[in-house]
């Protein structure tokens, strides 16, 4: 008798929990949405004004952009050219080398004619050994850091950070395709407010476009389904949920992929981090934990239209190291910048995405494995009705569905970025799918992320393999300025990440 | 689950997975829609385009021109290459000649005939300018914008207001002052800029001080504006307001940026003023914007004043002012400040002893020979190679451009 009421108090008190946490989480999600759909068409409305002419004036801010590499031989060459075409008054390209034992160095110094250059280098922050800086003969503005290995990209990139001349640099992946417009973009909220140290841009998915020369030809959805939820993916955590955190001032992330950094900033709170798997989201939580606890009067703003592209994985076993890696990387980064939650000076960013990210977003995994376990063992018992059943899954349904949706509303009514009806119809597809099966594979990755990160075992970055076609069309080596390119293309060979 | 709960939970997850299924699908029927919606109406508007374009290009550009030269606005490759299509053919679309059809062009969707108006307005010159205001006059385009002062888009407010600045019409002066003063950034910078593009001279008094109050003014657009007027009629009013704004006692920041303006006014009428600013202040930034502006030999005593701050940034700005205008007897100050803790001073300390009168590659490396610390040789073997490097691109681009 004793032992059946505490099983249905058990049962009562368990089924009330999931289904706040159910309702808090997705609820905040939807909220986060709703801001964005308030936001973005008055933003977009602003910057469609940018397209009228302009013309340079010299009060533009000059930019280093800080190129990270490691065994990248097969695309850098594009990657670099890609990046001298973009359209900046003043920029700088620093290629970081990082310890690669392909032939990347070689293939730089013939294609762009780099020299040793005697370089007085200044560690301001740690990193592996420099063991020479080249310097293009060509291009004034494109300079390489040859450096040991350091194990992580977190070391290449504040290699970087210290060789960058400028007060501005932006991180860069190798395998990252810029707009040509998005330095012009990137820029504005540090003009609009001195107090800027940070700016994100939006990163969307590469799988199934074209490229030619490094730079983007052809916009298509990725032809396989992985890729495709990954879209998807994207498109909510970039649309609705910076655009949702930014609005509250209290943007927690801005991608490694793409961002811009005040140095000056960067150095104050010692660079990137060597120990973090999420090297990106450690720095804009110490940055926030830095000025806020100082007292410091500081900015942290994401714009939505600057757009880097860069490559998804299409495999299952990359797929789960990488989400592995994040959500180990998350849970790093939220131990380190603990101090942040519920301080009295955090504002915002301790009381409203500092604890989502821990309560909801980091351990959702757990309590969404859980719930289910939970949900199939009651049902068996027969403690689920068909009816209740029934009703959690299309609640289940509903709600995954309708955040999807509304994230391909927001990319509707702001970018259209995939041209085609057909493009509209996939991802509305798409979003229906992932509801059955590639969330919940997604949330024991997760799970299996957090157990990793309380084990503290090894860590792998996995070999990712490129699947864009990226055309690459040889340069005359010549000495002479500017460079005309042969027609003959030549399709890009996978390579391997960046090992941790 | 919910066997053993209330009813009302299960009809309430019931009912809301429902609905937000429900929700979910009338937001794809709605996306569907405007997406054909959105097709269709872009099908359109790109013929439209196509026709707005070659009409205005016809009108402002000459003869020779015309076959030459094809405005590469924003759009689709499809209109590109519709018109390099009408670019051969020998059409004579003149405004003066047809008008009706102006007047159809513009009025279907006139937001988008103000863009392309005002788009061709900011990349042409003269009296290119004039034939677009005539244009405009002939078609009544201020009635079109007056009405859209208010519209619901702030797109389209902004080419309003855009659009009476460069009419150079004074009859929407009072709806462009009061928008002056609004508390959008981007509103009160088109007003000001559109009453400063009406009456530079009247208006100046009054709205040009905004620059020094609107710290949310992008300085890059600022500066475009003053650009836009040239250093003969900002120089006055800029310095005067520089001198009003030290005397209220304006923040570092908001100082610093007016200094960074009278980049853009003649340096004869802002040298006093930044003399005398630079003689009083301590403000880190507001010394850095000053030493930049520096020309004047006059000023030397005082830029070396600031060469032991404790400041890097200070002292940095210091040696690339005495790299600019110092004399034989301030290479020793320089040879010092290689031995400075920052890399930053160094390095600039560094390029000045190399641009100094007299200083020959042979001299510069007895005199690197002579340093104390390897810091300082290593930044002069670093700045040195990077001259040489420079020397090697010089000549390479002499010889392309010949």
């Amino acid at each position: 008798m004793f032992s059946s009421t505490f099983i249905i108090y058990f049962v009562q008190i368990a089924q009330w929990f999931f289904l706040s946490y159910f309702v808090l989480l997705n609820g905040i999600y939807l909220g986060l949405t709703v801001v964005s759909l308030f936001v973005l068409p008055y933003y977009m409305q602003r910057q469609s004004i940018h397209r009228l002419p302009q013309s340079q004036t010299g009060f533009e801010p000059p930019i280093s952009l800080i190129v990270t590499s490691f065994n990248e031989e097969s695309v850098i060459v594009p990657a670099v050219r890609a990046l001298l075409q973009l359209e900046y008054p003043e920029f700088e390209i620093l290629i970081v080398n990082d310890g690669s034992t392909d032939n990347s160095l070689q293939i730089l110094t013939e294609e762009f004619d780099l020299e040793v250059f005697p370089a007085a280098f200044r560690e301001r922050i740690k990193h592996k050994p420099v063991k020479a800086v080249y310097q293009s003969k060509r291009y004034p503005n494109l300079r390489v850091i040859d450096k040991e290995n350091g194990g992580c990209k977190a070391d290449a990139s504040n290699a970087g950070v210290n060789g960058a001349r400028y007060g501005l640099f932006m991180p860069l992946d190798a395998d990252t395709i810029l707009e040509r417009n998005c330095l012009k973009l990137m820029i504005q909220p540090y003009l609009l407010n001195s107090d800027t140290i940070a700016v994100g841009g939006t990163v969307r998915i590469l799988n199934g476009c074209k490229v030619e020369d490094g730079l983007l030809t052809e916009i298509n959805l990725p032809n396989k389904w992985l890729a495709l939820f990954q879209v998807l993916e994207y498109t909510r955590a970039f649309l609705s949920g910076r655009v949702g955190w930014n609005y509250f001032d209290a943007l927690p992330l801005i991608s490694g992929a793409f961002g811009l950094f005040k140095k000056e900033a960067v150095i104050e709170v010692g660079g990137y981090s060597h120990k973090s798997l999420g090297e990106d989201m450690d720095l804009v939580l110490r940055l926030h934990r830095h000025y806020r606890l100082n007292n410091l009067p500081y900015r942290v703003d994401f714009v939505v239209d600057p757009v880097c592209w860069t490559e998804a994985p299409e495999g299952f076993s990359v797929l789960k190291k990488q989400r592995v890696r994040w959500q180990r990387g998350l849970f790093d980064c939220l131990w380190e910048n603990r101090k942040l939650l519920f301080h009295p000076k955090a504002g915002l960013v301790g009381w409203g995405s500092f604890p989502f990210l821990l309560f909801l977003e980091g351990i959702s995994p757990v309590v969404e494995v859980a719930g289910h376990v939970f949900f199939i063992v009651c049902f068996c018992l027969g403690l689920v009705s068909s009816e209740g059943a029934i009703s959690f899954l299309i609640l289940s349904f509903g709600t995954g569905f309708l955040l999807s949706i509304s994230a391909i509303l927001l990319e509707e009514i702001t970018f259209q970025t995939y041209p085609r009806m057909k493009h509209l119809l996939v991802l509305i597809f798409g979003a229906f799918i992932e509801n059955f099966g590639y969330r919940q594979l997604m949330s024991v990755w997760r799970l299996e992320g957090i157990i990793k990160w309380i084990l503290k075992t090894e860590s792998s970055w996995g070999t990712m393999t490129r699947n864009t076609s990226w055309q690459i069309q040889p340069v005359k080596t010549q000495t002479l300025p500017p460079i005309p390119a042969k027609q003959d293309a030549q399709a890009s060979k996978t390579s391997e990440k960046q090992p941790a | 689950m919910f066997a053993i709960a209330s009813n009302i939970v299960v009809n309430l997850a019931w009912w809301s997975g429902l609905s937000l299924t429900a929700l979910s699908v009338i937001v794809i029927i709605f996306m569907i829609f405007w997406r054909y919606w959105v097709e269709t109406s872009n099908k359109k508007n790109q013929i439209l385009a196509i026709e707005r374009q070659k009409i205005l290009y016809n009108c402002i550009l000459s003869d020779d021109e015309k076959n030459t030269q094809i405005w590469s606005l924003d759009n689709s490759k499809d209109i590109k290459s519709k018109l390099s299509f009408w670019k051969d053919k020998p059409v004579n679309l003149c405004y003066f000649s047809r008008p009706t059809l102006l007047k159809k062009v513009h009025n279907h969707n006139p937001g988008d005939f103000l863009f392309l108006w005002n788009y061709l307005h900011e990349s042409v010159r003269g009296n290119s300018k004039e034939k677009l205001n005539e244009i405009a006059r002939s078609i009544s385009l201020k009635e079109s914008a007056t009405k859209m002062l208010d519209n619901h888009f702030l797109k389209n407010r902004l080419l309003a207001i855009g659009t009476f600045g460069n009419l150079k019409d004074e009859t929407a002066s009072f709806e462009l002052i009061k928008r002056a003063y609004h508390r959008d950034p981007i509103i009160s910078f088109w007003a000001t800029r559109a009453l400063l593009r009406i009456n530079f001279e009247t208006n100046s008094k009054r709205f040009l001080p905004l620059i020094g109050k609107r710290m949310d003014w992008s300085p890059v657009l600022v500066a475009e504006m003053l650009k836009e007027r040239g250093a003969d009629e900002i120089s006055t009013p800029l310095v005067t307001i520089v001198e009003n704004a030290y005397a209220e006692k304006t923040g570092e920041r908001q100082m610093a940026r007016l200094i960074s303006y009278l980049a853009l006014a003649h340096p004869t009428d802002y040298t006093p003023i930044i003399l005398k600013i630079l003689a009083e202040t301590s403000f880190k930034e507001v010394i850095i914007a000053c030493l930049k502006l520096i020309i004047s030999e006059d000023a030397l005593p005082l830029v070396r004043g600031f060469f032991e701050d404790e400041r890097w940034q200070v002292r940095m700005q210091v040696v690339l002012t005495l790299g600019r205008i110092g004399h034989s007897n301030d290479i020793k100050l320089l040879i010092k400040a290689l031995n400075d803790l920052d890399w930053w001073v160094r390095y600039r300390a560094a390029c000045a002893l190399i641009s100094m009168p007299g200083m020959t590659e042979k001299r510069l490396q007895k005199l690197s020979k002579s340093l104390p610390n390897q810091f300082s040789r290593d930044i002069l073997k670093h700045v040195l190679a990077e001259i040489r490097l420079k020397c090697f691109l010089q000549p390479l681009s002499f010889t392309l451009s010949k």
